[in-house]
């Protein structure tokens, strides 16, 4: 499921965020690496940006299912655990 | 065939049949997935690939066996692409209002006027005339 999923992004198929929301919706938030070590580092950071918007936020999509905020969680932190991720602060 | 109808795919747009069945029954061709947060502007880039730099199409495969199914259909879908150009190019258009610009059942929408340039589409091809 995930490598055809890749595959489809790869070839063109589904955008770069169609990509990621899928990942997320099949991820395991008590084991997403089966999912996340699967994806390229270009991906996972924009994945980072877009669950973050998912925890501070309400999604819309034009169709198919949101992914759930555990999910989200999840992901935000194994890519934090994973990448050097630089996170902007405000006051 | 289909520019010889009227239909003109653009070179930053790719077609794909539904190889795997992900279309829903009642869906004849998607264009991409767009997910955003509320109330945020969608742009152009949102709905590409970004290797290809090209915004994907799904199209269900018995749609290739009728030139006229093609023609609606493909017609129907470059033809709300073609305004959606024109319209994220200005920047204003948030998610909500993409949306709505897109989504069945709202009659008068981007969507609801492309199946109307379907139909004039496929009466000219009918009647012989491009």
């Amino acid at each position: 499921m995930m490598h055809s999923l890749v595959e489809k992004y790869q070839r063109g198929m589904i955008t770069d965020d169609h990509l990621i929301v899928e990942c997320l919706n099949m991820l395991d938030p008590r084991n997403p690496d089966p999912v996340l070590s699967e994806l390229p580092d270009r991906i996972l950071r924009r994945m980072h940006r877009f669950a973050s918007e998912c925890l501070h936020g309400q999604m819309k999509t034009n169709f198919g299912v949101l992914p759930a905020r555990d999910q989200a969680l999840a992901a935000r932190r194994w890519i934090e655990q994973s990448l050097p991720i630089t996170t902007s602060k405000t006051a | 065939m289909p520019a010889r109808f009227g239909v003109t795919i653009p070179k930053d747009v790719e077609v794909f049949e539904d190889e795997d069945g992900d279309l829903p029954e009642d869906t004849m061709a998607r264009g991409p997935r767009v997910t955003k947060l509320a109330g945020s502007t969608v742009s152009w880039s949102d709905l590409l690939n970004r290797l290809t730099g090209k915004v994907p199409f799904l199209l269900r495969p018995a749609i290739l066996k009728s030139d006229e199914a093609i023609v609606a259909v493909l017609g129907h879908e470059m033809y709300e692409l073609a305004v959606l150009r024109e319209i994220l190019n200005e920047g204003k258009t948030t998610i909500e209002h993409y949306i709505a610009h897109t989504c069945p059942d709202n009659a008068g929408n981007l969507h609801d006027q492309a199946w109307d340039h379907a139909d004039r589409l496929v009466e000219r091809m009918r009647s012989g005339t491009k």
